[in-house]
């Protein structure tokens, strides 16, 4: 890319300038009149609906994972989960599972990923609030890597305590409440501080799951 | 379940209530790996009721901003392994909330397709087919999945 000439740097020092002073709600205007899924939740540029309720839409991914990858959004712009109103997040999350159905049913998938991604680093692109619904087969090429780290008792004990703690102020839950359940939980747990993983119930449980289709399916 | 590895997660419990919990992963691929779990043993996403649904997503939404405030990251992710085909290993519903920076060895990025308009035609058709009912599904279907559920998970291994 070309070095930027002191024209752009005055138009982007201009526009930051802008930004900075509009209030939340016209910074929320002008970010919606920028962003390409609140036009195509207005009917202003065209996609392949294949959902829709009064707030909630879900298109076809113009660049999919796997043919019937579907971007399910609400129609008010939000930029990240945490911005969602409780009753439209329970709404796009009950059209997530039945979009999910539907692609096993109607594409014959044999399984659903549901990724949704809150800022870059997360893998964010996209300035709306998206779920990407990408249905799945085996061999399809798609790889979705969770690496596994090993952590000690002593880790997983501040790990659960830290979150856990903020979890539980996140909540409204008192502090009473919430020092008496860590300590009835965490109490076998140090006496037994390094109990090994349990390992034959995934099997078992890897058994039924290789016909999951049977449930949807019959 | 007696013998399901998340029936059997107790240990290092966030939250619970009644119907749902947050559990440390017990394998997890980060720091702060999170499960958000129904209590009752579900397999997969269409078995959780919608009534709990959105306590659920409630629950993994506050899970997602104590992860964010605590263990100094960059963003966080939502992932749900919806059958074997889609990376599932134990067999009861969970929402994975993992706490992300960069290069921290997880890749939840895609290789995108190219599909031709014939074929998009094609997918949406075929989607549209099924009814846009925005609500719960029909009874009669739930109690159907769940029949089929049952008699299934009845047979011997």
């Amino acid at each position: 890319m070309a070095d930027p000439t002191p024209e752009d740097l005055k138009k982007a020092e201009e526009l930051k300038k802008k930004l900075e002073s509009m209030t939340p709600e016209q910074l929320r205007e002008f970010q919606k009149k920028n962003c390409i899924f609140c036009q195509i939740a207005s009917g202003k540029v065209n996609a392949k609906k294949i959902y829709e309720d009064e707030a909630v839409i879900g298109i076809l991914d113009i660049n999919p994972a796997n043919p019937g990858h579907v971007l399910l959004l609400p129609k008010e712009h939000h930029m990240i989960l945490p911005q969602l109103p409780d009753d439209l997040r329970e709404r796009i999350f009950i059209a997530a599972k039945k979009i999910s159905n539907d692609l096993l049913k109607a594409l014959d998938a044999r399984g659903t990923n549901i990724v949704v991604a809150n800022g870059p680093a997360a893998g964010q692109r996209a300035q709306h609030f998206t779920v990407h619904i990408i249905p799945r087969k085996e061999g399809d090429g798609l790889k979705f890597a969770l690496p596994e780290i090993k952590m000690s008792e002593m880790e997983r004990l501040e790990t659960a305590s830290a979150v856990g703690g903020r979890l539980n102020e996140l909540l409204g839950i008192k502090k009473e409440e919430q020092e008496e359940k860590p300590k009835k939980k965490s109490q076998p747990a140090s006496e037994t501080p390094k109990s090994p993983p349990k390992k034959e119930p995934r099997k078992s449980g890897k058994v039924d799951l290789d016909d999951i289709l049977k449930v949807l399916h019959g | 379940m007696a013998d399901c590895a998340f029936c059997a997660a107790t240990e290092h419990v966030l939250f619970e209530d009644a119907d749902i919990k947050a559990v440390l992963a017990p394998e997890p691929a980060v720091p702060g790996h999170t499960l958000v779990l129904p209590k009752q043993h579900v397999t997969i996403f269409e078995q959780v009721p919608d009534k709990i649904i959105g306590r659920l997503f409630s629950l993994a939404n506050k899970v997602s901003s104590a992860l964010f405030e605590t263990m100094k990251v960059q963003g966080t992710n939502v992932f749900i392994e919806n059958g074997v085909a889609a990376g599932q290993k134990i067999a009861h519903f969970a929402i994975h909330i993992l706490p992300r920076k960069e290069g921290d060895g997880i890749d939840l990025q895609w290789q995108t397709r190219q599909l031709s308009e014939e074929e998009m035609a094609t997918i949406e058709l075929k989607l549209k087919e099924k009814p846009m009912v925005p609500q719960e599904p029909a009874k009669k279907q739930l109690a159907e999945d769940n029949y089929l559920w049952r008699s299934w998970n009845r047979r011997p291994g």
